[in-house]
């Protein structure tokens, strides 16, 4: 059995919650922020991305993208904010370089060689 | 023996590979952020770090070749950073501002007693704003700045004599020549 003072106490809390969520900062706001802060890459720690980070610029660059956000700015003009002050690079997802596909290609270019080898030894 | 393309193949491989992969070492992939350069230094309104009561704005870089320094007291290299700036600051035809990023503003006063005040203004960015805007990520960071205000260069590590006479003083003094 709960004291009554306890549930008070809880309902309570769950008020004050509900008061700081009624923020102009809807759900699909903090979803949206949320999402975003994981689609950079922390600006000094680079094997971290944002919303690891605890450096001080990071902390000022989610506190950026929050407010923009919250202003109603769309997920474009925050990618172009950030990626216009630190490069493609600061992003998860950028542009595809075709350079790449030689990259990322290869172990499968290596497979085909591969087995080809083998089955010409195994047919012979 | 037979000479046979396939024993020699792997060692040159290897090799080839324990090259790149040795070069690979030494290379420093840390990505810099080069995209503000030859874009306009943002606006800004800031406080002045030694009065309070003054206010800093873009139009106080105009007019000048300006050496805009990011800097905190709790930062290591700032202070061997400063010296260098000291030195620079005997060059009258360059003018230092500093960007102070988020600091007890006791701390980076005493930080200029104890090492030297090499700028002509410091900007007291006390929420990081300002220093983000410009693309900074991290401390000690190096801005040049030319007279309308476009950020020509930017050295996103201390400063030493090689940066400083390889790459900063020449743009300066390209900047004199061409940009009056």
């Amino acid at each position: 059995m709960i004291p009554s003072s306890n549930i008070k106490a809880m309902v309570l809390l769950f008020l004050t919650c509900v008061v700081i969520r009624a923020s102009d900062f809807s759900f699909s706001d903090e979803v949206r922020y949320q999402s975003l802060i994981r689609e950079f890459r922390c600006l000094a720690c680079q094997n971290q991305s944002l919303v690891d980070s605890r450096m001080p610029f990071a902390f000022n660059l989610r506190q950026q993208i929050y407010s923009k956000v919250g202003d109603g700015a769309t997920n474009k003009s925050i990618r172009e904010y950030v990626v216009s002050r630190y490069g493609n690079a600061a992003s998860y997802n950028y542009a595809i370089d075709y350079s790449y596909f030689i990259l990322i290609l290869s172990p499968f270019i290596l497979l085909f060689v591969m087995a080809y080898l083998f089955f010409k030894r195994i047919i012979k | 023996m037979r000479f046979s393309i396939w024993k020699v193949l792997p060692v040159i491989l290897l090799s080839l590979l324990s090259i790149l992969l040795y070069k690979g070492l030494s290379k420093d992939d840390r990505y810099t952020s080069v995209s503000m350069i030859n874009k306009p230094f943002p606006n800004f309104y800031e406080y002045d770090l030694q009065r309070l009561s003054k206010v800093i704005t873009r139009e106080d870089l105009l007019g000048f070749t300006t050496l805009v320094h990011v800097w905190s007291s709790s930062c290591n290299s700032c202070s061997k950073d400063n010296a260098f700036l000291l030195k620079l600051a005997k060059n009258k035809k360059i003018k230092l501002v500093g960007i102070n990023y988020i600091d007890d503003r006791e701390a980076a006063l005493d930080f200029l007693n104890a090492y030297g005040n090499p700028y002509s203004k410091i900007i007291f960015d006390a929420s990081g704003n300002l220093s983000m805007n410009i693309g900074a990520y991290g401390v000690p960071e190096t801005y040049v700045v030319d007279r309308k205000g476009v950020v020509r260069y930017k050295v996103s590590s201390g400063l030493n004599d090689s940066v400083l006479k390889d790459k900063i003083l020449p743009i300066i003094y390209w900047l004199k020549k061409h940009d009056s």
